[in-house]
C-alpha cells in the first residue's frame, strides 16, 4: 500500500505492505537511525516518537502511522548541530556501542517535556523500555540529570 | 506478501460495518495483533478516528474510552485521583512505550493472562461496553464466558461505577521491573474507624483467570480490624497456579498468598503501610 | 604519578556524536543495491541424523533463489571460534552437519529475493530425522553408556591439546603441584563443595548480522558485526573456498558483542550465497535465533576442596569442573583453562593444589565467549566456597582475602601451568592494589555496620557480601596488535588500527595513546579501525586484550613517529637533538627558543627536501598478560516470606593500572556489573525434556532494565602497570566476575542460607530458608 509518513517535519510518500511496522518502513526509508534489537517491543531500541509519545516502532503497524507526526534522534539535531540531550549522553559517558542511544535520547526528550525536571525515579521510570547492556544504567541517568539541568537553565 | 485491507473509518457505524466483514477485526493501535500476526486476516478496521480516547467522570462514574492508552489512563488519573487502583495498575504495567500503544479496549478483547486491566475490572466492577452487532454492556463474568459475544462489536468504552474514595493496593509479581506479571492482586476496601465496611479482593494469573477472593471478603467485611491478626489469611488467599518461568505452581500459589496479606494489612493498617 | 596531557583524562568517546545523532551505521544499516536474504532453518530434534531433507517445496516458492543444506553443501570440518590460528577449539563442525546435535541447529540456509520470501520458505523446508539417544546432563557425558556426540564424524583438534570425542570430552585441562595427600593430611578441617552455573545469553542489543557484497573488481566484501575481523576473513576463505586475497571483512559500528561476536557464524552463510550466486546478500538474525543459533556462557559445575587449617591457612585446593560445551567445541578448552587459570592464582600462597578440568559434549546450545570467560563461573564457586571457610574460622571474610591473595612482587605456579591451548606463562605480578580495592569498597558499602547484623524489617532481612577476582590483559604469547601510522601535512596523524571497537571505546583509548606520545590533542588523531585491507593485524577485541596488547602497539608505532618528526626537526633547525623538545604540535629548540610546527615539519618532509612521508607502523606481542584486580560488594534484602532477593547497593572497586579514560574505565566496570547482577538474579536458558529453550525472547529471557538497578558506586583505585602503555592494565571483563558470588555470600549474610546453583531465584531461596529452617 501507498501512504504518507510525516518523519523529522518532512513528508514522505512510501509504498509498503499493509503488514509491515514503523520500524521495517522507517528502516527501508533512509532512517536506518532506528535500530532493531528484538523486534518483539521489549529492548526498546526502536523507539521513536509517534504524535510526541514513545512508541516501540516495531511495535506500531506503519498503516497506523500514516499521516502521523513520527520523529526520531536523526530529527532531534545532527553531528554538527546536536541537540543538548545528544551532547549531554556524549559528556556523560553514556554511549558505548550506541545501539540503544537514540532511543534513550527520545525517552528523555519525552520525558523533559512533559518534566523538565524529573527526579531519579521519573527517570527510571521513564527508561525503563530502553534496554542498554553496556552502560548498565549508571550513565545513561547520569546524562538525563546533566540534559535536564542544562535545558531548564536556558528556559 | 500480505493482502490485509485496511479500513480507517471515521465513525463507529461505518467501523461496524467494515467488522461484519470476514475475518475483519478491529486494531486501536496496541501490540497484540503485531505479536499474533495478521497473515490469517482479510481486514483491519483502524480506530483512531473514531474519537474514543476520552476520559470523563460522571456522578461518581468513570468512563474510559477503549482507544485510551494504558500511559493515557494512568497519567488523568495520577493527577485526578491518585489513590484510584486502575491507574496504580495500568501505570505499572510493561514499558513506557507499550503503555503508549496497548489500549483498554484491546486489552478488554483479550484479557491476556498477564492482563493488568483484568484486577481492577474486577474489583471495581468495571463493565464493558459495546456497540455494534452484540452491542450492550457487560460484566466482566459474563464477557470472559462468552467470546463470541465480540464477533461483529466494537469495545466502546469501559466504565467503573464507583472507582474513587478507596483504599485500594495494587500489587504485580515480576521478576524485573519491565516484566508481564505472574499474578497480580488487587485489594480495594473502605473502613470506619476500626470496621472493615467493605472489602474486594482479587487474584489474576492464576487458572482461574482472575478470582475474586469472596469467601475472604465476606469473613472481613463488618469485622473488626483486629480480623486480621486472628484469621488464616494466607489459607483463604490460596489460588491455584500452573507453571510459569517465575516459578512452580505450589510457590506461586504461596506467594501469591502471601502479597494477599500483606496488601490486606497495608490498606488497612498503620503497620503495613509503612512498610 | 606522570603528568599526562591526554591520557587519564575523561575524554569524549571519539565516535559518540555520531552514535547519538544516529549518523553512525550499524552492519544491517548498510545499504546495497539488490540484495538477496538469507533465513534459516532449524532442527527441532535434540540428536539425530538427517534422513533426508526435502527441499522442492521451498524451492518453489516465490522469490527463491536457493536452499543451501548438508546434501548439497559439503564444506570440511571447522570452529566458528575466531581464535588464533590454528585455533585451540576442536574442528567439531560443518557448515552443515548430517547429525544435528542440538535443538536449534542450523540445517538449512535459503537465499531468497525478500527476508519474508526468505523465511516462508525456510519453513517449508522438510527434513526427517533417525533420533538419536540424547545427552542432557554433562556430568553424565563421560559415563559408558552415554551417547558419544562426535565420536564419528572424524572431529578433531588442530592443536596438539587433549581431546577424545568418544568420551564426549572436547577438552580437558589437568595441572598439580605439591603434594595433594600431604595437604590435605595437614588440614585441621575439609571444606568439600559443589557449584554449578548456569546457560546465559550476552545479549548485545544488536542481533548478529552480515552483509557480503561485491566491490567494483569483483572482490567479496563483507560487513559484519564481528568482535574478528581478521579471523573471519581467514575462516570464511577456509570453509567457503575463497582465496583470502578476495576477501575483505569491514567492521563497522558494532551494537556490542560481549563474546558473543567472537564467533563466526553468519558470515560463512553469506560469504557463501554470495560468492555462488556473485549477488549481494544480507543475513541477520532475529532476536530468538541469537539465543539459540549464536553463542551461550558455558555453563559449569565447579566442585572445590579445600583442606584448612584453624590458623587460617590453607593446606591445599583441589578444583574440578566439569564444562558443559554443548554441541560444539567453541572456545571448549580455553574458557575451561580459564576457570583455573584465572581463579586459582588469586590465593598464591597454597602448595598443593590440583585442577582438573574437562569441557564435554551435551546436546544443548553451543557455550561460547562471554566477558568474564571461565573466570566467571570459577569465582561464582571461589569466593563463596572462601566465604564460608572464613565463618567457619570465624574470622572476617575480607581480612581472610587479604592473608591470602596474591601481591606485588609475587607469582604463582598456575600462570606458567595453564595457557590457552599451550603451557601458560611464568610472570611475577607487578601491580596489585586488591587490599587496597578491598578496603576502600569495605568503606564503600559499611561492611563494618552491616556485615552479620541481619537487620530486619518485618520479614525482609538485610546481608551484606563480597567477591573478589582478577582477569587477565591479552593472552600472552598468542594475541598479537598491530598499529600503523601517517603524518598530514597539518600536523595531524591517521592511525590505522586493526584491533576492533565493538562498543567498549578502544578507538578512544588508542587514539589518546598516540595523541599523549605525539603531544597533539586528541582530534588530531584520526583513527581507522578495523578493515582487512586498510588496516594493519589484530587478532581482535578478546581476552581483554586491545588496551594492553594493541595499545602497545600504537605506542610503539607512535614513537617510531616521533623519532622520525624529530630528525626532520633537527634537520630544519640544525639544532642539536638533545636541545629538542616536544610541545602540542610543535617541537621547540630549548636553545634558542625556536619552534617548528608539525605542519612546517610535515611539509618539510614531504615537499622540501629527500621527500619522504613521516609514516611507521609496529607490532606487539605481550610476553606477559597483568591481571586487573577488583573487589565487589553487595548490599541485598532478601524477603524471607517470598525468597525475593532485592540489591540495595553495589560498590565495585578495580585496580586496572592507569585508567587511560576514567570515564569508560567506570563504564566497562558498570556494564559489566550490571550483567552481573542481572547475571546472577534473572538470566536463565529453561529448556524442556527434549532440550529446546521454552524462553528464547527479551520477553521471558530477564535483563535488568533501568527500575531494577541498585545504587552503584565504582571506584578505580591508583595503581601503575609498568609493562602496560602508560601504565594501563585491562578493565573490560573482570566487573562481571564478582556479582553472583558477592550477591550470593550478601544472601547468606542475610539468612544464613548458601545457594549453590545460578541463578539465586526467589523460589530457590525461599525453599533454602525452609530447608534450613525446617532443619
Amino acid at each position: 500500500m501507498k501512504g504518507s509518513f510525516l518523519v523529522n517535519g518532512r513528508t514522505n510518500e512510501w509504498t509498503f505492505e499493509p503488514d509491515a511496522t514503523l520500524l521495517d518502513v522507517l528502516r527501508a526509508n533512509g532512517h536506518p537511525e532506528v535500530h532493531r534489537g528484538c523486534d518483539e517491543g521489549v529492548c526498546g531500541s526502536c523507539s521513536v516518537l509517534l504524535e510526541g509519545k514513545l512508541v516501540n516502532s516495531c511495535q506500531v503497524f506503519a498503516a497506523s502511522a500514516m499521516e502521523k507526526d513520527i520523529l526520531t534522534v536523526a530529527g532531534i539535531g545532527t553531528i554538527h548541530e546536536p541537540h543538548p540531550i545528544q551532547t549531554a549522553f556524549v559528556e556523560s559517558g553514556a554511549v558505548q556501542c550506541g545501539f540503544c542511544t537514540p532511543a534513550a535520547i527520545l525517552a528523555t526528550l519525552a520525558l523533559l517535556r512533559k518534566n523538565p525536571n524529573p527526579t531519579d525515579e521519573e527517570i527510571h521510570s521513564a527508561l525503563d523500555g530502553n534496554y542498554c547492556r553496556c552502560t548498565g544504567y549508571v550513565k545513561i541517568i547520569e546524562a538525563v540529570r546533566l540534559a535536564s539541568r542544562r535545558m531548564s537553565s536556558h528556559d | 506478501m500480505s493482502t490485509v485491507q485496511w479500513y480507517f473509518p471515521d465513525t463507529l457505524d461505518e467501523a461496524i460495518s467494515y467488522l461484519g466483514r470476514e475475518k475483519t477485526v478491529p486494531h486501536g493501535g496496541g501490540t497484540s495483533l503485531i505479536k499474533s500476526g495478521i497473515a490469517s486476516l482479510e481486514g483491519l478496521v483502524d480506530l483512531s478516528r473514531l474519537g474514543l480516547d476520552s476520559l470523563k467522570m460522571e456522578k461518581g462514574i468513570l468512563e474510559a474510552g477503549a482507544g485510551m492508552t494504558f500511559g493515557g489512563v494512568a497519567e488523568s488519573l495520577a493527577n485526578l485521583h491518585p489513590e484510584c487502583i486502575l491507574g496504580k495498575a495500568l501505570g505499572a504495567s510493561a514499558s513506557t512505550p507499550m503503555r503508549n500503544r496497548i489500549t483498554l479496549g484491546g486489552s478488554a478483547s483479550l484479557f491476556p493472562l498477564w492482563s493488568d486491566l483484568i484486577g481492577p475490572m474486577s474489583v471495581l466492577h468495571g463493565v464493558i461496553c459495546t456497540e455494534g452487532k452484540n452491542g450492550g454492556t457487560y460484566d466482566l463474568p459474563s464477557w470472559l464466558a462468552d467470546r463470541t459475544l465480540q464477533k461483529g462489536s466494537l469495545i466502546t468504552s469501559l466504565l467503573f461505577p464507583d472507582p474513587v474514595d478507596w483504599l485500594s493496593s495494587y500489587y504485580r509479581e515480576t521478576r524485573v521491573g519491565f516484566d508481564y506479571p505472574a499474578f497480580t492482586v488487587s485489594i480495594l476496601a473502605r473502613k470506619n474507624n476500626s470496621t472493615i465496611d467493605k472489602v474486594r479482593i482479587a487474584v489474576s494469573g492464576g487458572l482461574d483467570r482472575v478470582r475474586r477472593l469472596t469467601e475472604l471478603e465476606e469473613r472481613l467485611t463488618g469485622a473488626d480490624l483486629s480480623v486480621l491478626a486472628s484469621l488464616d489469611i494466607r489459607k483463604m488467599a490460596s489460588v491455584e497456579f500452573g507453571r510459569k518461568p517465575a516459578g512452580s505452581p505450589e510457590y506461586l500459589s504461596e506467594i501469591a498468598a502471601v502479597q494477599v496479606e500483606r496488601g490486606l494489612k497495608a490498606v488497612l493498617t498503620e503497620e503495613g503501610k509503612s512498610r | 604519578m606522570t603528568d599526562f596531557s591526554v591520557v587519564g583524562k575523561p575524554v569524549l568517546k571519539v565516535d559518540s556524536l555520531s552514535l547519538a545523532c544516529g549518523s553512525a551505521r550499524y552492519t544491517a544499516d548498510y545499504e546495497m543495491r539488490d540484495p538477496l536474504y538469507l533465513a534459516f532453518a532449524y532442527s527441532p530434534v535434540a540428536h539425530g541424523d538427517i534422513v533426508s531433507l526435502d527441499d522442492s517445496e521451498a524451492r518453489g516458492m516465490e522469490g527463491v533463489t536457493d536452499v543451501f543444506h548438508a546434501f548439497n553443501t559439503e564444506t570440511e570440518l571447522f570452529t566458528t571460534a575466531g581464535q588464533g590460528y590454528p585455533e585451540p577449539s576442536p574442528y567439531d563442525t560443518r557448515l552443515f552437519n548430517k547429525r544435528v546435535r542440538y535443538a536449534g541447529e542450523i540445517v538449512a540456509a535459503v537465499l531468497a529475493g525478500t527476508l519474508s520470501e526468505a523465511r516462508a520458505a525456510a519453513a517449508a523446508v522438510k527434513v526427517e530425522y533417525a533420533p538419536l539417544p540424547t545427552l542432557f546432563d554433562p556430568e553424565k557425558a563421560m559415563d559408558k553408556d552415554s551417547p558419544s556426540l562426535h565420536g564419528e564424524d572424524g572431529a578433531y583438534a588442530p592443536l596438539p591439546v587433549p581431546f577424545r570425542a568418544e568420551e564426549n570430552v572436547a577438552g580437558e585441562v589437568l595441572f598439580s603441584f605439591g603434594d595433594m595427600e600431604k595437604g590435605f593430611a595437614d588440614a585441621d578441617f575439609i571444606v568439600d563443595e559443589t557449584y554449578r552455573t548456569h546457560y546465559t545469553a550476552h545479549c548485545a542489543l544488536e542481533p548478529h548480522a552480515a552483509s557480503a557484497f561485491f566491490d567494483e573488481k569483483g572482490r567479496l566484501v563483507i560487513v559484519a558485526s564481528t568482535q574478528v575481523p581478521f579471523h573471519a576473513r581467514r575462516t570464511v576463505s577456509r570453509v567457503v573456498g575463497i582465496p583470502a586475497h578476495m576477501i575483505r571483512v569491514i567492521k563497522p559500528r558494532i551494537g556490542g558483542g560481549f563474546g558473543s561476536k567472537q564467533e563466526i557464524i553468519l558470515e560463512l552463510y553469506a560469504a557463501l550465497a554470495a560468492w555462488k550466486y556473485k549477488r549481494n546478500v544480507k543475513a541477520e538474525m532475529s532476536r530468538s535465533e541469537v539465543f539459540t543459533a549464536a553463542r551461550t556462557r558455558h555453563p559449569m559445575r565447579v566442585r572445590i576442596k579445600t583442606g584448612v587449617k584453624n590458623d587460617g591457612s590453607i593446606t591445599a585446593l583441589d578444583m574440578s569442573d566439569v564444562m558443559n560445551t554443548g554441541a560444539y567445541g567453541a572456545h571448549a578448552l580455553t574458557v575451561l583453562s580459564n576457570a583455573g587459570s584465572k581463579v586459582l592464582p588469586m590465593f598464591n600462597k597454597i602448595e598443593n593444589m590440583n585442577f582438573v578440568g574437562r569441557a564435554v559434549y551435551t546436546n544443548l546450545p553451543i557455550g561460547g565467549a562471554y566477558r568474564g570467560y571461565g573466570a566467571t563461573q570459577g569465582y561464582f564457586a571461589f569466593n563463596q566456597h572462601m566465604d564460608g571457610i572464613a565463618r567457619r574460622l570465624g574470622v572476617d571474610f575480607l581480612d581472610f582475602v587479604k592473608k591470602h591473595h596474591i601481591r606485588e612482587g609475587e607469582t604463582s605456579e598456575v600462570f606458567k601451568a595453564i595457557g590457552e591451548g599451550t603451557e601458560g606463562v611464568s610472570q611475577i605480578i607487578r601491580s596489585c592494589k586488591l587490599s587496597e580495592c578491598i578496603d576502600k569498597g569495605a568503606e564503600a558499602i559499611g561492611w563494618s555496620n552491616l556485615r552479620g547484623k541481619k537487620i530486619a524489617n518485618g520479614p525482609v532481612v538485610k546481608g551484606i557480601g563480597a567477591a573478589v577476582s582478577m582477569q587477565g590483559s591479552g593472552i600472552p604469547q598468542v594475541d598479537m596488535a598491530s598499529a600503523s601510522m601517517k603524518m598530514n601535512d597539518d600536523g595531524s596523524f591517521n592511525l590505522y588500527v586493526g584491533a576492533t571497537d565493538i562498543g567498549t571505546g578502544s578507538d578512544t583509548i588508542l587514539s589518546q595513546i598516540a595523541a599523549e606520545t605525539l603531544n597533539v590533542p586528541l582530534e588530531m588523531i584520526l583513527i581507522l579501525s578495523s578493515d582487512t585491507d586498510l588496516t594493519p593485524f589484530d587478532t581482535g577485541a578478546y581476552a581483554s586484550s586491545t588496551t594492553y596488547v594493541s595499545g602497545q602497539a600504537v605506542l610503539r608505532c607512535a614513537e617510531k613517529v616521533r623519532s622520525q618528526i624529530l630528525s626532520v626537526a633537527e634537520k630544519m633547525t640544525g639544532a642539536a637533538p638533545e636541545s629538542l623538545v616536544f610541545k602540542e604540535s610543535r617541537v621547540v629548540n630549548t636553545a634558542t627558543g625556536e619552534e617548528t610546527s608539525f605542519s612546517d615539519i610535515a611539509c618539510f618532509a614531504m615537499y622540501s627536501h629527500d621527500q619522504f612521508q613521516i609514516q611507521a607502523s609496529a607490532s606487539f606481542t605481550g610476553s606477559e598478560s597483568p591481571p586487573p584486580f577488583m573487589a565487589q560488594f553487595a548490599e541485598v534484602d532478601v524477603d524471607t516470606e517470598t525468597g525475593k532477593v532485592r540489591v540495595v547497593k553495589f560498590v565495585s572497586v578495580g585496580d586496572c593500572g592507569q585508567p587511560l579514560n576514567p570515564k569508560l574505565v567506570e563504564g566497562q566496570i558498570e556494564g559489566a556489573t550490571m550483567n552481573g547482577i542481572s547475571y546472577a538474579l534473572t538470566e536463565q536458558y529453561i529448556f524442556n525434556s527434549k532440550g529446546k529453550m521454552t524462553n528464547n525472547s527479551f520477553w521471558d529471557y530477564k535483563l535488568f532494565g533501568t527500575l531494577d538497578m541498585p545504587e552503584m558506586k565504582t571506584i578505580v583505585v591508583d595503581s601503575d602497570e609498568p609493562t602496560g602503555p602508560y601504565g594501563a592494565k585491562s578493565i573490560s571483563e573482570i566487573g562481571i566476575n564478582g556479582p553472583a558470588p558477592a550477591i550470593a555470600n550478601a544472601i547468606y549474610d542475610a539468612v544464613g542460607v548458601r545457594i549453590y546453583d545460578l541463578p539465586l531465584t526467589p523460589e530457590k531461596v525461599l525453599k533454602a530458608i525452609r530447608a534450613r529452617t525446617d532443619g
